[in-house]
């Protein structure tokens, strides 16, 4: 070969490195942001599930202590596991935290050509795919009406993902390629939420997680007033006390419509977040920078930040 | 009675909408002991509801069969109340819808449990 042709070619690939190096700067001022956007989300939807929980759990209890007869309880460990258990708690938990390092390794590909992923991430990754065979996973996939081989196959293929090495040359495809477990994982969590309220008229139809806690939040309301009714009138009662009786009425009424807007925010969340995914991919494909989508997905993610800081505050 | 009409909606659907109807009938209670009676019905149309989503209704399995089972007690007592219910609550609308709510929930149960 001669001098020349070395030449031609070595300035090839020095071009066609400068060129890679030009797509892999485009992709990362998208996935940067993005990460972050994705990091926010995942917190605060982990946030708005314990702070769902802890006000309805705070509900359950006062109804327990004034309800209790001495004979009539049941296991207080188990009082506040009727709307979510702790077993499937930890299962969504930790699938978010499966989306949140997927950002975060995302964005440690675009800062340097990673080869092998660290030990948390790996660890992270053997878990959610042990998690895809345990039985709270079957249940929140069940309860969400998400065929198990789909809910399955994507969180699958999110742990994989996690323990695989990856490069950093390799960054659109593997954008690309994770579009679809990313999307079945977002479906699955806001079929998991579900709905309620469509109808005025009979707010309690629909579905998942929101159906749930509205039916029992109400049973909660029922509990109090029975309780009222039967204690503070009719005897001999401060008005002052029978006033903070009814007080509490209301506010277990506002707690349980704050609540149920937190979790209706969890899904408008997510659902951006599955379409700020599906504006990375088109990024990628068209070495185009991402903006407007990642800051929408921001805007969301501190939104719902402010409905459980409000829904904190109503109790 | 009036045969209820083919309905579209699901066993979920329609054990919801009578739940609704009957926390309105509670509301409307004028009497703790009417309030009591309505409270408790609630509780077991709620469970029920619980467990119809933890079901999975395309399966024949044993859950299926054990929410029938369930299904069928609860409706009972739904029409042990429906033939009550106008002595609990002076609200006309509320206790005609409660009427007619039961009246579907027994016929959707009855197709999908017969």
């Amino acid at each position: 070969m001669s001098k020349y042709v070395r030449h031609a070619i070595g300035c090839g690939l020095v071009l066609a490195s400068l060129y890679c190096a030009g797509c892999i700067h485009k992709i990362s001022s998208s996935v940067q942001p993005f990460s972050q956007a994705v990091a926010l989300t995942a917190t605060n939807v982990q946030g708005a599930f314990e702070t769902v929980q802890r006000a309805y759990c705070d509900a359950r209890t006062m109804n327990y202590a004034v309800s209790y007869t001495g004979t009539n309880g049941f296991d207080p460990g188990t009082l506040c596991q009727t709307w979510i258990t702790p077993e499937t708690l930890a299962a969504r938990a930790l699938v978010l935290q499966g989306l949140k390092q997927y950002a975060s390794e995302l964005s440690s590909l675009t800062a340097s050509d990673i080869s092998s992923v660290d030990t948390a991430s790996t660890a992270l990754g053997k878990s959610l795919t042990e998690l895809t065979g345990t039985a709270p996973f079957k249940k929140v996939a069940a309860e969400a009406k998400v065929p198990d081989q789909i809910a399955t196959t994507a969180v699958d293929a999110l742990g994989i993902w996690l323990i695989q090495s990856k490069l950093q040359k390799e960054l659109p495809a593997i954008i690309i390629k994770m579009d679809d477990p990313i999307q079945q994982i977002s479906q699955l969590l806001i079929a998991d939420i579900g709905t309620v309220g469509a109808d005025s008229e009979h707010p309690s139809v629909g579905s998942g997680l929101r159906q749930v806690l509205w039916i029992q939040y109400g049973e909660e309301i029922r509990s109090w007033d029975l309780y009222v009714s039967k204690n503070y009138f009719g005897k001999d009662v401060s008005p002052d006390s029978r006033f903070a009786a009814i007080k509490q009425l209301v506010s277990l009424s506002v707690q349980r419509r704050a609540a149920d807007q937190t979790l209706a925010q969890v899904a408008v969340t997510i659902k951006q977040m599955a379409h700020a995914h599906t504006e990375l991919v088109k990024a990628a494909k068209a070495k185009q920078p991402l903006t407007a989508d990642v800051s929408d997905l921001l805007a969301e993610a501190q939104r719902l930040n402010s409905y459980y800081n409000s829904l904190e505050k109503s109790k | 009675m009036q045969p209820a009409p083919a309905s579209s909606l699901t066993l979920n659907e329609v054990f919801a909408e009578l739940l609704d109807d009957l926390n309105r009938a509670y509301w409307a209670a004028s009497t703790l002991a009417a309030k009591d009676q309505i409270k408790g019905v609630l509780e077991i149309v709620a469970d029920a509801i619980t467990t119809i989503d933890a079901t999975d209704l395309s399966t024949k399995n044993a859950a299926y069969a054990a929410l029938g089972t369930e299904v069928v007690s609860v409706n009972k007592q739904l029409q042990k109340l429906q033939a009550e219910i106008d002595g609990l609550i002076s609200d006309i609308k509320t206790a005609t819808a409660v009427v007619s709510d039961i009246t579907q929930a027994v016929s959707v149960a009855a197709k999908m449990f017969p």
